[in-house]
């Protein structure tokens, strides 16, 4: 079974893991739990926190679909 | 050094079964985690001290073991969590791995992470589940569980290197 969720890595390498079905949705909710809680670290709010959403399959291996943070650096323009 | 209160605050231990070995939040405790490290020591008798007391004490290494009851708990790292202490991570629950596997070197072993907001957490690098307990009813009864924590060490290594039992500092 193949289940959906955002991995959080943060700049030395940790990893957390939220199971979810909606990009959005989830990520309100990390957001939300680390404010509370203070769960996923200090590094939370780092700009070298990467966030992604995408897809586990059954041996564990992790499939980005959307990069949440940080956002895409822009297409520099031609000429 | 001035004294002063010790709370760590609420216990939410987090398993590193998550994808990649990230960490995921197996449930919330009912009275806190219990952290106990277990020293070892080897004794070296001597004619001057006598058999029953020592007179030289070797240091012989830390493991600890972690235990909780968890009120609340996410069943799907709670089944990940039993599936590799059983050394059959990508099999079926209830189906034990080989005898004779090894936890750390095979990946059976995960990371535990005891976060807290007003203490050092505790973070131990390698650890397995001992002796899971549910109590099935009517009441809702947390489940128990209880982890040993080690230092591992691979078998191509020819030192211990930077390999630990636990920090007491947040992921990063």
């Amino acid at each position: 079974m193949t289940e959906t969720g955002i991995l959080v890595t943060l700049p030395g390498g940790s990893r957390f893991w939220h199971r979810c079905q909606d990009a959005a949705a989830g990520y309100r909710e990390m957001q939300a739990v680390h404010a509370e809680t203070g769960l996923y670290g200090e590094k939370w709010d780092d700009p070298a926190t990467v966030v992604e959403f995408g897809a586990v399959d059954p041996a564990n291996q992790f499939t980005p679909r959307q990069r949440l943070r940080p956002a895409a650096a822009p297409t520099p323009k031609e000429g | 050094m001035a004294t002063a209160y010790r709370v760590f605050g609420p216990c939410i231990p987090q398993t590193g079964t998550g994808t990649a070995n990230a960490y995921e939040p197996a449930g919330v405790c009912q009275k806190g985690g219990r952290v106990a490290l277990e020293f070892h020591f080897h004794a070296i008798h001597t004619d001057l001290s006598g058999p029953s007391t020592p007179a030289e004490w070797q240091q012989m290494g830390v493991s600890a073991r972690i235990s909780f009851e968890l009120a609340t708990v996410d069943e799907a790292v709670l089944s990940k969590i039993l599936k590799r202490s059983m050394a059959n991570g990508a099999g079926a629950e209830g189906t034990p791995g080989v005898p004779g596997t090894l936890m750390g070197t095979g990946g059976h072993a995960f990371s535990l992470y005891l976060p807290s907001v007003s203490a050092p957490p505790w973070v131990f690098d390698t650890a397995v589940l001992l002796n899971p307990e549910n109590v099935e009813g009517t009441v809702a009864e947390p489940v128990r569980l209880t982890f040993q924590a080690w230092r591992f060490v691979a078998g191509n290594a020819v030192s211990v290197g930077s390999s630990k039992l636990f920090s007491r500092v947040a992921p990063s």
